[in-house]
């Protein structure tokens, strides 16, 4: 018996390792999952609610959602935020085996994918508002009506909604190797006690599993970037040419606003995706553990680099505003005269000093041109 | 003032964000089957196999090898692969029988260990 054990581990170890594939537990990709990820998810996660929070507070108190580019800019901001919320419960859920039960996992995962689907096709929105008060402005009047805008974000929800039912019906909460394992010994002492859950895709049809396997990521690269990306090009690119032929100070900033927009979202969004469809391509082709790992960790990090995008947002969208700035300035002085008027107690001079601004503010809007929502 | 107040609870969710995700980090990936071993192993070693289909996380087809410390990927297409599975199969048969009767004359734990014992030996 010894002698045959012997045999075995020189055989494993020595010289035919590289003949033997064991299952790959992927070791540099986990010391990532706990050691670096946690971080820059907490660091997005906590980016992300704090300016989305602060877009969606100052349309809420200060500013009514007056035009289709505030209301576009308050829904990027409430998928945003739904977006970054959802991380870490998806990242809790991870860790503990996904102890919240399986409907945690449908709606955590639907509505990553909801919100992922409406930012994406909304900041598409966001592009073809501005490439109509630009480029087709004499006409764009009835177009960018609010009830208009109201009934376009309502169906971008429902698309997205409707985008995103494939990964509600094919992710579940499920124990990998739960009856596949076909051990020799003693089968009654299989120890139910240590259950390992994962939130993944699960189809048992053997045959049509491989398509819906593919699909998912393929609906997420077609709507969930490429759709936006040639959008935001077509807009931005007739945006850009409109503004470089009217000579106007004001228009060259408008242009490097117009290109950190596009720039931004390249960088942020491209190379996770070209991962993504690099995985989807090659999903079903045999590869070594080593390779496998480091793609791995290559995606896990590309996929943080996407995430940031919607910790940008606001500031490229929201904050580049002229409007938006001077609301925001408002909650801030706001807050200040609060505190200050609970020391000390005199209403007349913060009744002044309220029009005093509101009439600076008035001057500001008027003189500002009203259809350009990114003057800087 | 309220201010204060939000401020403070930004900084407790901000702070309690940080704890969750640094204490409780230990995501475990299932292990997949990612490619095939060339060489097969000696049947005798074998204690079981377990299949792995593309229908869950994992993207490949394969047959696991369970062997003492150790899980060899093989294709499930191969001859040698299904061979390997069908003499799992005799092993299990025969192991039943040689189980059930060592239950039957010894009925303490020890014939526990002395069954896995023989296991090796066949």
């Amino acid at each position: 018996m010894i002698k045959k054990m012997d045999y075995l581990e020189e055989d494993l170890a020595g010289n035919f390792t590289f003949d033997y594939e064991e299952p790959c537990v992927y070791s540099l990709n986990s010391s990532m999952d706990r050691k670096v990820l946690p971080f820059v998810h907490s660091i997005i996660c906590a980016l992300g609610l704090v300016g989305n929070s602060l877009v969606i507070i100052t349309y809420a108190l200060y500013k009514r959602a007056k035009s289709m580019t505030d209301l576009y800019l308050l829904n990027v901001a409430i998928a945003d935020l739904l977006f970054v919320l959802s991380l870490p419960l998806i990242i809790y859920n991870e860790i503990t085996s996904w102890s919240m039960g399986w409907l945690s996992c449908k709606l955590l995962r639907g509505s990553y994918s909801v919100n992922l689907y409406s930012g994406m096709l909304l900041l598409g929105c966001i592009s073809i508002d501005r490439y109509l008060a630009i480029v087709q402005a004499r006409r764009s009047f009835r177009l960018r009506s609010l009830s208009y805008s109201r009934l376009i974000c309502a169906l971008i929800w429902v698309f997205a909604v409707l985008v995103s039912i494939p990964t509600f019906y094919f992710y579940q909460r499920y124990e990998p190797f739960e009856n596949s394992t076909f051990f020799l010994p003693n089968e009654e002492e299989n120890e139910p006690d240590d259950h390992h859950y994962v939130c993944d895709f699960k189809h048992d049809d053997r045959n049509l599993a491989p398509y819906f396997k593919v699909m998912i990521p393929s609906i997420q690269l077609g709507v969930g970037f490429f759709l936006p990306l040639l959008i935001m090009i077509f807009c931005y690119t007739s945006i850009i040419v409109t503004l470089m032929k009217a000579k106007n100070f004001q228009r060259h900033k408008a242009v490097r606003v117009v290109l950190a927009v596009v720039v931004v979202f390249v960088i942020c969004h491209l190379p996770y995706n070209i991962s993504l469809l690099y995985h989807t391509i090659n999903m079903f082709d045999v590869v070594k553990c080593q390779v496998a790992d480091t793609l791995k960790v290559t995606q896990n990090a590309l996929q943080a680099v996407a995430y940031l995008h919607c910790c940008l947002n606001p500031v490229l969208y929201a904050f580049v505003g002229v409007k938006f700035r001077n609301h925001f300035r408002r909650i801030f002085r706001d807050l200040f005269c609060l505190s200050k008027k609970y020391m000390t107690q005199r209403r007349f001079s913060r009744v002044t000093s309220d029009m005093y601004m509101s009439s600076i503010r008035r001057s500001v809007e008027g003189s500002g041109d009203s259809n350009l929502s990114f003057t800087m | 003032p309220a201010c204060r107040k939000s401020k403070a609870c930004l900084a407790a969710a901000l702070c309690s964000l940080l704890f969750l995700s640094t204490f409780l980090s230990s995501a475990h990936s299932a292990s997949c089957c990612l490619s095939y071993s060339r060489r097969r192993p000696p049947c005798k070693l074998l204690l079981g196999y377990s299949i792995q289909t593309i229908t869950g996380s994992c993207d490949l087809p394969a047959v696991i090898l369970h062997l003492p410390g150790k899980f060899l990927c093989a294709d499930p297409s191969m001859r040698w692969t299904q061979k390997l599975q069908l003499c799992v199969e005799e092993k299990k048969k025969v192991e039943k029988k040689k189980f059930s009767t060592l239950r039957n004359t010894t009925s303490d734990k020890g014939s526990q260990f002395l069954g896995e014992g023989l296991r090796f030996e066949m």
